[in-house]
């Protein structure tokens, strides 16, 4: 197991420096910053200087290794626009994307396992096919229109909560919107609104798996073995249906990450896929970059965990068998 | 035997009443797509078509409503109605191409993969792996940022829709390639194929007429639900600003035009494409739903 786990390992290192790569080769296509920075009045030796000052003359192979190095090391560079570290920008907006990721995680596994199980155990019946459909109505409505429907009755017309915005109360580790009534008002809707196709999702993945397992030989014994619906499916099918959501789940994280940009565009939610939309309209590279492999960084990682817990929590994989 | 398949096909397809309807309303919006010129009398595209004295009427059946402008106009005086058909235009334009373009280049790297194996199938898988790493909007929004600085406003525009097709495209070949793999190593085992190797039949023969038939099944299915993504995708572009110019209004352009509005309660510029769109992607949802069940027997 050690070496199957080393061997992804490695993997995730090279779609790693894949990624990097990617990332660096769209940016250098970006147009040459020092001719604004520079300024009107700059001569021609003025621009050359500042060009080898930001490393600009250098080769694009040894350009990308150091951003590579300086992407390890945490130093993101600075905004072209602001000055800014970019490092500092992220820490700074990192908290409201991850606490609107966790809120739209614990919605999406919440609703999605429970009702997966429930339209699973339940074949057929008047509820299950309400909430089949309804969650087929969900994962087809695009997560911006969703956030403007939230917004027109939810705020326009009803006025029951903010329509954008973050509210947060300030802690020693970071601002939060987890600990006021006004952030939880505030944070309500956009995680809803990101979690809806993800419900949607998960519903049919958890049924599917349920469905499946019932066809095993295994549920077919137990049954034989004269034990109650009830304990079959809470001893043998919940555990087993279970199991793959786990991989799904992390990957989603990484994926709701990216898409929750959607999300904070529609209820200017101050995170970092806003920052990463503001920077494009500005054609701040810097930041755009960081952005990208960043996200490309979380995805691998939540993917490489996934599979190790997986194979610690399957016998199956765990003495290596396929 | 294949008129036989058929024939189950549309017998369970006229059992499926959702099926039915879905396939109906889908037909409407191609109808609508490809006949627009003929249908409104207005070209939403062209800006001398355009009377800024008719902008932001309400539909038709309100007060100050216009009866030329049957849903009512935007804020530049363009017909809702007539923006919606050609809008679909764009939105089913983009969303078939890019599945096409996904479809091809899967099934074509995956049938590679998985007949041939080494040294290639290894390199298909890493780069797989590597393309799912990478969310295929990231792309295409950072590809829009970098176009939008690199090239004239004139050429931007017009690139913009094929840098699209081709971001939503590339995002999605994994998903085909893998499962056409994995099956293309079942079928090579099957009989059918080694009497034709036997046979002598070359390689990219045997793939083409013997192979490929039989794996279009599940690749069908998957690129029912993919081309749903992919017309939400392109709606999601062009809502945050990198998708087709705004001369051009797809569906998710008009609702961006019209989410500036939504406040003052001018709701016509983006429920009824809104609407359009739901309406779109869940017909094929229901449809993609539907085949899955249909062409698999295992279930049920």
């Amino acid at each position: 197991m050690i070496n199957k786990i080393l061997a992804r390992l490695i993997q995730s290192v090279f779609v790693l420096l894949a990624t990097g790569l990617v990332a660096f080769a769209i940016f250098s296509f970006t147009p040459d910053p020092v001719d604004n920075l520079a300024g009107e009045y700059a001569t021609i030796e003025d621009r050359a200087a500042l060009r080898a000052e930001l490393g600009y003359d250098r080769p694009f192979l040894i350009q990308y290794g150091e951003y590579m190095i300086k992407f390890v090391q945490g130093d993101l560079g600075k905004s072209l626009r602001t000055n800014e570290l970019v490092s500092q920008l992220i820490s700074e907006r990192a908290p409201a994307t991850l606490e609107l990721v966790l809120v739209s995680t614990i919605i999406t596994l919440s609703l999605g396992i429970w009702l997966g199980i429930f339209t699973g155990i339940n074949r057929r019946g008047k509820r299950t096919q309400l909430i089949l459909s309804t969650s087929l109505l969900g994962v087809s409505i695009p997560t911006f229109l969703m956030g403007l429907l939230a917004i027109y009755y939810g705020s326009v017309q009803f006025g029951w909560l903010p329509a954008s915005g973050r509210k947060v109360v300030e802690t020693w580790l970071w601002d939060s919107s987890l600990i006021s009534l006004d952030g939880w008002r505030s944070i309500i809707m956009p995680a809803a609104t990101l979690s809806l196709f993800n419900v949607g999702l998960f519903i049919r993945l958890v049924r599917a798996d349920v469905l499946e397992i019932r066809t095993m030989d295994y549920i077919k014994f137990a049954r034989a073995r004269g034990f109650s619906e009830q304990r079959i499916n809470h001893n043998h099918v919940l555990p087993n249906a279970v199991m793959p959501v786990i991989t799904v789940a992390a990957l989603n994280i990484g994926t709701m990450i990216a898409f929750s940009l959607i999300t904070e565009a529609v209820f200017q939610w101050p995170g970092m896929g806003l920052m990463f939309l503001q920077a494009i309209s500005f054609s701040d590279f810097p930041i755009m970059s960081a952005y990208f492999l960043l996200v490309a960084t979380i995805f691998v990682v939540l993917n490489l965990l996934a599979d190790i817990l997986l194979s610690v929590l399957d016998p199956r994989i765990r003495r290596g068998e396929s | 035997m294949k008129r036989l398949l058929e024939h189950d096909l549309i017998q369970d397809f006229f059992n499926a009443p959702a099926a039915v309807v879905s396939f109906l309303v889908l037909f409407a919006v191609l109808f609508v797509a490809l006949f627009a010129p003929w249908l409104v009398d207005q070209n939403p595209f062209d800006p001398l078509q355009l009377d800024l004295m008719d902008s932001q009427l309400p539909p038709m059946w309100l007060a100050d409503g216009d009866s030329r402008y049957v849903l009512g106009t935007d804020e530049q005086g363009r017909g809702v109605l007539a923006a919606l058909f050609y809008g679909a235009r764009l939105s089913l334009l983009v969303g078939l191409a890019s599945v096409a373009l996904s479809l091809v280049l899967g099934i074509g790297v995956g049938l590679v993969a998985g007949y041939f194996r080494g040294w290639a199938d290894q390199l298909i898988t890493s780069l797989a792996d590597l393309q799912l790493t990478i969310p295929g909007l990231l792309v295409a929004l950072m590809l829009a940022g970098v176009i939008k600085t690199q090239l004239p406003v004139e050429i931007a525009e017009t690139v913009m829709i094929y840098v699209v097709i081709l971001a939503i495209g590339f995002s999605d070949w994994p998903k085909y390639a893998r499962v056409t793999r994995a099956s293309v190593m079942i079928e090579s085992q099957e009989d059918y194929v080694l009497a034709a190797r036997a046979m002598g039949a070359s390689p990219w023969l045997i793939l083409w007429r013997h192979i490929l038939p039989n794996i279009m099944r599940s690749n069908i299915v998957i690129a029912t639900v993919g081309l749903g993504v992919a017309i939400m995708l392109e709606a999601t572009l062009s809502f945050l600003g990198a998708g087709v110019p705004t001369s051009t209004p797809s569906l998710g352009t008009l609702i961006r035009s019209g989410a500036n509005f939504l406040f003052s309660g001018e709701w016509w510029v983006v429920v009824f494409p809104g609407c359009m769109l739901i309406l779109t992607v869940f017909s094929i949802n229901i449809l993609g739903d539907w085949l899955r069940d249909a062409l698999n027997p295992k279930l049920d």
